[in-house]
């Protein structure tokens, strides 16, 4: 490179200040976008990868074939997994992992904590299977005989503040804990997500014998190791060989175990009772997508902005060619100059990625390991970036301008018009894309907002759940609390319950057995409920009645959803009223059906439900408290549930946000895109000034001739921007089928869908064009109002 | 000695289905140490005939002889070649680039001819010495007067030594007393042995060259 080649480069970029901020700010950003996204998806499709066993571990999958419909369960039945291993020797060890629902209390010394849903029971061969960083303790013993617990870095220094805890003790259950190890924080990228992990033997030894043999009964995520060269071929011929699952149950359902690897579970269907959240594959491809973009976006503004500004640069190369550079000089010069360009934009990209990781992984919900980045082979991608995007953004100008350096002065006019042409053609080809993401981005926006205002048929607002756990012994008196809470000024309603809306309930083999004599067994969700219930969360009974006070109706009366009645032949709610009912072990009458509401999220369609009194079951006490009044009545709440309850920690959550909360990854996934589409409308407008400056500038000439003549202010402005608008308008008309299809496929994902609406096309489109009209009228305005006697003087 | 000799060379446009003759059998000779001026109206082929001179323009038609090469016969990278050693250029809107300094401008040409550092170096030194502009060598194009840019464009063509020297209207956008200074120093030149062929419309400036042609329409009459 000539020793003044930087000097002079620094000068022009300096001279055109607005074109190479422009260049510049757009590289950033695309560089910046995608390396988010590009963490994003990294993140997403290192799920489970740090274990070393990686490739060989599959996990055991049930499916029940119901006369009422197909359960897919990620669970298994208890003995399975030993089964298993005695019979296939391609096995080599296998872990049943047992997660505790709901809320826990657990204490330490004196000090009472409450733990939600991170509490894991597992077999002593856990830590064969999957790699997690010890800080203490041994982990081939960690997990044998009952009572012990691993615990993580974060619950030693909550419960003991410090790193020693192993041979302390933690009581859960009335029962005495012996932590035995302590783990490093489990990574963000691992689908097991605990933070107590519980010997088997403790699980064992509190449930009942004949349930820990029952093969119907599935409360266990297994996992298989298996040989590193067997085939899973004979491991699922054996699966279809299994005793207990050849026959039909009494109720009429198969059992089918399948396995399914490791590898690639996090992007699987999602299964009922499955381990840690799942990811949408297709998400990551519209990110991508989204990400090739904005980077294509900066790209064509780097192209278009570099060949606008031929009309001052085809001198430089004329002056050039008749000193004697020749065409390579030419081209490399002006290659060498994108180089510089886009090596500074990449440079800095870091330090706007490094000063903002902190904020994308608050948002994520993870911390980012950019750790990575100080390794040799992202150094090397930190040169290979820049010659990249130079290559994408910088071939097209430099081989354009060494092609003048061939042709004489009297072909420039014709290379000008076809370079115009190629411009005009690049700001479609981006507004294609603008126009394409803001439909999106309107679409993904109207779906969220449909899902949270859509009438679920239930009411869900102002209620809060007190979550008390299981083997707490309230259930059985809840009558005598339900009183108490009742008396406190502010509580309207209480309800118990053994789930609320949001939350996955019991999945049950049950038998109808019609009054007409039509019989009819399947697999249906069960929640356990109080005789309030019902009407405490504004269900709609359309046939039959609803539970009564008393004894009565207990665990002996049954309500079905009208889903579940169509789903066992019923033509009308009231033909199923009187039935009998086995479920459970337990036997009586079906009494009403309530109208479908949306339990779950609107992803799926309503399922089967049925709702029963069965007070020890009871987990969980719904209250709707007056807003008005609502410090007030909580502080009450929690002073009267400490007298009561002492060994019990206060812990209550709002129903509509835990009901909300079903939609967070979708949620997240909006924000996403929703960002990135605002990243690319400003590249995309200021591709747009660029582009604007450059045209009015080049018809300077023409105006003021037509201004001579006679042209008005209005009309010069007309001209100009309707001609503007080509471009604009053909790459919104390619936008639509485009946005069309790829929103179709995104809704697909729910089982509830907005309409597309025909404003979704026409917000964008009236977005876009006041842009431009911003963005060319004042550069009209400019020109116009200028002297024309000067632009004429100019050539 | 000959420098160059074109032999009934023919230039012209496709317009409309016909030929539009830019250039119509021209015949010239030019003898080193010439300082020739051509002459003619407006649309002529004055400065057609300079960049087909000057190897800028291609012709259609003819012979082009140039220091015993064959012009017509040679690939674009020889004749990059031949005029990169052997012409310089001077126009009548100098041409300096906006972005350089006087002292880069200058520089400039030898950057493609491979010139080491402290040769460049040297003679760009010489050059400014030469033309009195050593105070002005880091000012940019725009810091300068008309005549002093046209002096530095001046110098730019001469700091390779061309043999022939291609001015197209050197005076044109200048006023009348900083014309005066660049024809004599053409004079000059030409004294010093450099040919020259310059483009003008002013008799008084033709009146300074050994030889004037006169063109219309294409042709020399």
């Amino acid at each position: 490179m000539r020793s003044n080649f930087f000097r002079i480069a620094f000068r022009k970029f300096w001279k055109q200040k607005a074109s190479t901020f422009t260049k510049l700010f757009s590289l950033i950003v695309g560089i910046v976008s995608l390396f988010y996204i590009g963490v994003y998806i990294f993140h997403e499709t290192s799920y489970d990868r740090f274990h070393r066993n990686y490739n060989n571990i599959y996990k055991l999958n049930t499916a029940i074939i119901s006369p009422t419909g197909n359960l897919s369960l990620g669970l298994s039945a208890t003995p399975l997994g030993p089964y298993l291993q005695t019979v296939v020797p391609e096995i080599k060890k296998f872990v049943r992992i047992n997660k505790e629902y709901g809320s826990h209390a657990l204490r330490y010394q004196d000090q009472l904590f409450s733990e939600t849903e991170n509490i894991y029971y597992a077999d002593p061969d856990f830590f064969a299977l999957f790699n997690f960083d010890f800080l203490r303790g041994n982990p081939d013993e960690a997990l044998i005989g009952p009572n012990k617990v691993v615990i993580t870095e974060r619950m030693a220094q909550k419960y003991m503040g410090s790193l020693d805890a192993v041979n302390k003790t933690i009581n859960y259950d009335d029962k005495v804990f012996t932590v035995t190890a302590v783990l490093k924080d489990l990574p963000s990228n691992s689908h097991l997500q605990f933070d107590f992990l519980v010997s088997m033997d403790t699980f064992m030894a509190k449930s009942d014998p004949n349930a820990t043999q029952n093969w119907t009964w599935c409360p266990m995520n297994t996992y298989l190791l298996i040989n590193e060269n067997a085939r899973p071929g004979s491991l699922e011929q054996s699966l279809k060989n299994i005793p207990a699952y050849l026959e039909e149950t009494e109720a009429g359902d198969r059992y089918v175990a399948s396995i399914e690897p490791l590898k690639g579970l996090h992007f699987s269907d999602p299964k009922l009772g499955e381990l840690g959240t799942k990811g949408k594959i297709s998400d990551l491809y519209v990110l991508l997508g989204i990400g090739i973009m904005i980077l294509l976006l900066a790209v064509s503004n780097f192209i278009n902005l570099s060949t606008a500004q031929f009309s001052f640069q085809h001198k430089e190369v004329f002056v050039k060619k008749t000193v004697g550079a020749t065409r390579s000089a030419i081209f490399s010069q002006f290659f060498n100059e994108t180089v510089l360009l886009s090596s500074l934009a990449t440079v800095l990209a870091l330090f706007v990625i490094l000063a903002s990781s902190g904020v994308y992984g608050d948002f994520l919900g993870y911390n980012l390991d950019l750790s990575w980045m100080y390794k040799p082979l992202a150094i090397l991608g930190l040169i290979l970036i820049p010659m990249a995007l130079s290559l994408l953004g910088g071939i097209f100008p430099a081989f354009k301008y060494s092609k003048i350096a061939e042709v004489s002065g009297t072909n420039i006019a014709k290379r000008k018009q076809y370079l115009i042409d190629t411009r005009s053609a690049l700001v479609a080809f981006q507004f294609l894309i603008t126009s394409g993401l803001i439909i999106g981005a309107l679409l993904i926006y109207s779906q969220m907002k449909y899902l949270n205002d859509k009438d679920l048929g239930m009411d869900i607002a102002q209620r809060i759940v007190l979550e008390y756990g299981p083997n707490s012994g309230i259930g059985n008196s809840f009558e005598t609390l339900k009183e108490e809470l009742g008396q406190i000024p502010g509580i309207e309603t209480v309800s118990f319950s053994s789930h609320v809306p949001g939350q996955i309930p019991n999945g049950v083999s049950t038998g109808i057995y019609g009054l007409n004599g039509h019989n009819s067994n399947g697999e249906i969700n069960v929640n356990l409920v109080d005789y309030d219930f019902i009407k405490d969360y504004g269900l709609e009974i359309i046939a039959g009645r609803d539970f009564r006070r008393g004894e009565a109706d207990r665990t002996s009366a049954l309500i079905l959803n009208e889903s579940a009645v169509k789903a066992f032949g019923f033509q009308n709610p009231e033909d199923i009223l009187g039935a009998s009912f086995e479920q459970w072990g337990g036997d009586g009458k079906v009494i009403g059906v309530v109208k479908d509401f949306n339990y779950l999220s609107l992803h799926q369609k309503v399922g089967l439900l049925s709702l029963k009194i069965w007070p020890d079951q009871f987990m969980k006490i719904s209250m709707r408290i007056n807003p008005l009044e609502f410090e007030n009545t909580l502080e009450q709440l929690a002073s009267k549930w400490t007298s009561l309850y002492p060994q019990i920690p206060f812990n209550y959550y709002f129903v509509d946000d835990n009901f909300r909360a079903q939609y967070n990854k979708d949620q997240q996934f909006a924000s996403i895109i929703n960002g990135f589409t605002l990243v690319s409308i400003c590249i995309g407008i200021l591709g747009l000034i660029a582009y604007a400056t450059f045209w009015c500038g080049r018809r300077r000439k023409e105006l003021s001739i037509r201004k001579v003549l006679g042209a008005t202010t209005g009309l010069l402005t007309w001209r100009l921007y309707s001609g503007f608008s080509i471009p604009v308008l053909s790459g919104f008309v390619l936008a639509i089928p485009l946005a069309y299809y790829l929103g179709k496929q995104w809704l697909q994902g729910f089982a509830y869908q907005v309409e597309l609406q025909w404003y979704f096309f026409i917000i964008p489109l009236g977005i876009l064009l006041v842009f431009t009209w911003l963005a060319v009228g004042v550069q009209t305005l400019r020109v116009v109002s200028s002297n024309p006697v000067d632009n004429l003087k100019e050539e | 000695m000959m420098l160059l000799q074109l032999n009934n060379l023919f230039k012209w446009v496709q317009s409309g289905g016909q030929r539009i003759f830019l250039l119509k059998d021209i015949n010239l000779d030019v003898e080193e140490g010439e300082f020739i001026s051509i002459m003619g109206p407006s649309g002529s082929g004055k400065s057609t005939l300079l960049n087909v001179i000057g190897m800028l323009d291609n012709f259609d038609e003819g012979e082009y002889h140039f220091l015993g090469e064959s012009v017509h016969n040679l690939k674009e990278k020889y004749r990059a070649n031949l005029y990169k050693e052997y012409i310089g250029f001077v126009f009548q809107s100098y041409h300096l680039l906006d972005d350089l300094t006087v002292k880069e401008n200058l520089e400039m040409p030898l950057l493609y001819k491979k010139f080491k550092a402290s040769e460049r170096k040297a003679m760009v030194a010489d050059m400014l010495d030469r033309f009195n502009i050593v105070g002005k060598k880091d000012l940019f194009p725009v810091q300068l007067s008309g005549g002093q840019q046209q002096l530095v464009g001046i110098a730019r063509a001469l700091i390779s030594n061309p043999k022939l020297l291609l001015a197209d209207e050197p005076t044109g956008n200048l006023n009348s007393q900083q014309g005066e200074e660049i024809m004599d120093l053409f004079k000059q030149l030409n004294n010093e042995g450099v040919t020259i062929i310059q483009v003008t419309h002013s008799e008084k400036n033709a009146a300074y060259g050994s030889r004037i042609i006169n063109l219309l329409d294409g042709r020399m009459i």
